[in-house]
């Protein structure tokens, strides 16, 4: 046989077959409906069953401003052959709401659109949210929209609340708040006060610029910084204060005011840490304990400051007298930016076998009592209330 | 003529079966089937990949317990089918759980209908248990950012988390920056265990007076997990806490990576931007998973492929509302899976983290305000040489004047806001983040009471409930003015109590009613909700 006529039979072969093979799948499959959109899942339907079709399930708004309403029409469109119903469900977050289906029932072929309407905010300042709605395609019973976007706003304080951790009584420190604007060149601040009046004398405010060359936040036009300084005499003890900055930012015809709160610990050069310690009330709180067992807490003294190296500490008199009270090797902690930390373990056990008593502190009754001496001029001796009851 | 007539069967089979594809190849219309996640290849960003969905069951249950924050006052509507999870799983050799962003909410972000808010340390539990019951190996980590506030109720709030992601299991844990404000000393003592180092909490560029480890080496289903965790760059200027050494995150890593060398699995953790995270992990190609702690609040349905790298970009949303869950699976086509899951209400409470939610309400009423730093400060209103402005006088003080007005507010849900909190499970009367929106007195959104505002139960009785005075202000001033001789005074004290609703809606209502504890206010709105308290007029 000739190589063409090979070629050539082949070929009707190969027609013949393909062709009785595809028409073996298209004769139960209805007509390509060319004017469906390729995306979404669906299925042909002739069986009387709504099928519906969302032109595209995610949008993305990009930047958007604060304290805006944004909204994004998704298309649906009933690609089966009975009335598809459509209602807005739910949301995973309020500030995202379904906020019309322009129409609840569409016909075959009918489309309409969906509103997403969303609140963005700039406390959070990338946002990614969920509504849903029902339908009644059996295959789809519930469609899932998806909106993202970035918030964008005319200008920002940093940070929402300046916490100073942990300062000494007798130091002074300053910490940064800075003001960014994103509209202008003229970034400032027109007025600094302090609200708790019983602390704001040991409280300063100085404003300066930001150079363009420090503004390292991104569409920052200018910026400015207010310096709080704290100054020493704060009482040992929480700090709670709250500046109040009145800005001259984008352009606004009235001035915004922004509240950012203080807050931190002033705390001695000598100083205790650990589980069930409080700093506020000097307390250690062990709780009940079984007399056969006994207890133990593990706590670290901690010494601070020019006077850290020459300080020593010993165990005074304790209540009840059984109390152990152990302190062990000191240990030099490194911090990095300080001269340093001492750390010195603190060891109070119950022993085994102690009397029942109650130093729970309730019904007015006292608290055990533990006294450590210390040649720290700032802390010369410190009192440890304990909290405690032997069960037998 | 043999080998002709073979070639020829071979043309001619070639042939027909060139001829046969374009005719018979392509089928008809097929259904779009929705990208599945693997390691290599598969979508860039699957924002929009379907959940499947049960039908749960109708009626009263299940509208109560849904998974798309549906109000619990929607009763009409038949509840929304759930979203199925780990549909078409096979068992993993590991299921990692991943998550972070706490930030300070032990349970579901709010408390207005725990139906209809996600997360919690409970929810967080009863989904490990439910992994380990079908039989997969589980472990955990977590990116950090476990506290959202300062002071002692966060370092409460700190050491019980703390307490907790080990119960669960968790195999490492990063440093966030919230975290890192707290005082070092509580900070260590809260994460350490019988030795300084033996903790769950890493970090490859922070340290805790150099005790905090670098890395953690974890084994689990037969594979190895390297993790360590960094704090990004942006995020370490917000720290101002002189007692936390921090260096340059890519500098650490550069120490750390070559010691996960021979591990299964890297993970980074990053508590940074998201900018960041990718820039370490296009640098450090080295980490399977990159986990961010920035992002937007909810997480993607797929975690994306970070350009130029292998590896995949976790973020985990923030208030602990969703975790992901990574299966490694012994499958050359689909060696990894990701499934965010929100934590709804499927997910029950565990006896374990209940029982440390009553611990955590006992501790603070052990502690009480003062032992909590909480201090009073005096009410705005207190200005001036009147020694009773900006003081409480209580709701029935405003009876007897207003009996329409006090009539209208007694019926209503603000009045009876203090007994909803003794009576929760467990009691939240001593908790100041609920206190100061359910009695009268308190600073609603700083959680600290003014001068001669609620104290307790037994000192201040005529302060429970959320009186006519959290709104219209102190009224001691103006109820002496009624009862004085002064008209000029008293005058001015009415003037000062006048609220109008303009005002009520634009500055008043929002400070209790806002997103996290209200969210049928910030949906439906004032006008809404204003019909149930609706007073006017002096009487």
């Amino acid at each position: 046989m000739k190589p063409r006529w090979i070629v050539l039979v082949a070929g009707v072969l190969g027609v013949v077959l393909g062709v009785g093979v595809s028409w073996a799948n298209f004769r139960e499959s209805p007509p390509l409906d060319l004017t469906a959109s390729p995306l979404g899942p669906h299925s042909n339907s002739s069986d009387g069953i709504p099928r519906v079709l969302v032109d595209l399930k995610f949008h993305d708004f990009g930047a958007v401003e604060d304290d805006s309403t944004i909204a994004h029409d998704f298309r649906f469109t009933n690609m089966g052959d009975a009335p598809l119903t459509i209602e807005g469900g739910t949301t995973t977050c309020s500030r995202c709401t379904i906020a019309k289906v322009e129409r609840p029932v569409l016909e075959p072929g009918e489309s309409c659109n969906v509103r997403v309407e969303y609140r963005p905010t700039h406390s959070q300042p990338t946002f990614r949210q969920h509504a849903t709605v029902r339908t009644n395609d059996p295959e789809q019973e519930i469609v899932e929209l998806t909106i993202r976007g970035i918030v964008t706003r005319a200008y920002d304080v940093e940070p929402q609340y300046l916490v100073v951790s942990r300062i000494s009584s007798k130091e002074t420190k300053t910490s940064e708040i800075r003001v960014y604007d994103f509209l202008t060149d003229d970034a400032g601040v027109e007025k600094c006060e302090f609200l708790v009046q019983d602390t704001a004398k040991y409280f300063e405010a100085k404003t300066e610029s930001i150079p363009k060359n420090e503004l390292s936040r991104r569409n920052v036009r200018s910026g400015c910084r207010v310096l709080v300084t704290i100054k020493p005499g704060l009482p040992v003890g929480p700090i709670r204060q709250t500046i109040r900055l009145t800005l001259n930012v984008a352009e606004r015809a009235q001035a915004p005011v922004v509240d950012v709160p203080i807050e931190g610990t002033v705390d001695s050069d000598v100083s205790i840490v650990g589980r069930g310690w409080n700093s506020s009330v000097s307390r250690l709180m062990i709780g009940a304990v079984d007399g056969n067992q006994g207890g133990k807490a593990n706590l670290y003294v901690m010494v601070r400051g020019p006077n850290r190296d020459d300080t020593t500490i010993t165990v005074g008199k304790t209540t009840p007298s059984w109390l152990k009270v152990t302190l062990g090797e000191p240990r030099n902690l490194e911090t990095g930016k300080e001269s340093g930390i001492t750390q010195i373990p603190l060891t109070i056990e119950i022993p085994p076998g102690s009397p029942a008593v109650n130093y729970m502190g309730a019904e007015g009754r006292d608290y055990a009592r533990i006294y450590l001496k210390t040649t720290n001029p700032d802390a010369p001796r410190i009192r440890l209330d304990v909290q405690f009851a032997v069960l037998r | 003529m043999k080998a002709i007539r073979c070639r020829s069967c071979v043309v001619l089979a070639g042939a027909a079966i060139l001829c046969f594809i374009p005719a018979g190849g392509c089928d008809s219309q097929s259904a779009y089937r929705p990208p599945t996640a693997s390691v290599n290849g598969g979508p860039a960003h699957a924002e929009n990949s379907v959940a499947e969905v049960a039908h749960a069951p109708r009626g009263p249950a299940a509208t109560a317990a849904t998974g798309y924050g549906e109000s619990a006052t929607d009763k009409d509507k038949p509840a929304p089918p759930r979203p199925k999870y780990f549909v078409d799983w096979p068992r993993p050799k590991l299921a990692l759980v991943i998550s972070g962003r706490q930030d300070g909410y032990l349970e579901p972000c709010g408390c207005a209908g725990l139906e209809n808010q996600k997360g919690g340390l409970n929810r967080r539990h009863a989904l490990l248990e439910q992994l380990e019951e079908r039989g997969w190996p589980v472990t955990a980590v977590d990116v950090g950012g476990q506290v959202r506030r300062f002071g002692r109720q966060a370092e409460v709030q700190f050491t019980l988390i703390a307490d907790a992601l080990k119960q669960l299991g968790y195999g490492a844990v990063g440093l966030g920056t919230t975290d890192l404000r707290l005082s070092a000393g509580h900070i260590l003592s809260s994460v350490a265990g019988a030795e300084p180092e033996d903790t769950i909490f890493v970090s490859a560029n922070v340290s805790l007076f150099g005790l905090t480890p670098k890395l953690r080496i974890v084994e689990a289903g037969g594979l190895t997990l390297g993790i360590t965790s960094v704090l990004g760059q942006e995020y370490q200027q917000q720290i101002n806490n002189s007692e936390v050494e921090t260096r340059p995150a890519a500098e650490a890593l550069r120490e750390v990576v070559p010691q996960l060398a021979e591990c299964d699995i890297r993970v980074l953790l990053a508590h940074a931007t998201v900018e960041e995270t990718k820039e370490l992990a296009r640098q450090f190609p080295e980490f399977t998973l990159v986990v961010t702690a920035d992002g937007a609040d909810e997480p993607p349905a797929q975690p994306e492929t970070i350009d130029g790298t292998p590896a995949r970009l976790i973020e985990v949303g923030h208030k602990g509302m969703y975790v992901v869950v990574a299966g490694f699976f012994d499958d050359p086509q689909t060696p990894v899976r990701f499934q965010r899951v929100a934590l709804d209400a499927r997910y029950p409470n565990t006896p374990e983290m209940q029982q440390l939610m009553v611990t955590y309400q006992d501790q603070l009423q052990q502690l009480g305000w003062g032992g909590l730093g909480i201090r009073s400060v005096p009410h705005p209103r207190s200005k001036g040489d009147n020694e009773l402005a900006g003081q409480f006088a209580g709701s029935a003080s405003c009876k007897e004047c207003h009996p329409t007005a006090w009539g209208v507010w007694s019926k209503t849900k603000h009045a009876h806001a203090t007994e909803s909190l003794v009576k929760a499970e467990p009691p939240r009367q001593f908790d100041a983040e609920c206190v100061s929106c359910h009695v009268t007195g308190w600073n609603p959104q700083e959680y600290f009471p003014y001068a001669g505002g609620f104290d307790s139960l037994d000192k201040t009785p005529h302060l429970v409930g959320n009186g006519c005075e959290n709104c219209h202000g102190p009224g001691a001033a103006h109820v002496a003015a009624e009862n004085g001789r002064n008209v000029a005074r008293r005058d001015d004290q009415r003037q000062a109590m006048k609220l109008t609703t303009a005002s009520a809606e634009e500055h008043l209502c929002i400070q209790c009613h806002d997103l996290d504890n209200s969210p049928d206010y910030i949906s439906k709105g004032f006008e809404e909700y204003w019909p149930k308290i609706e007073h006017k007029g002096k009487r």
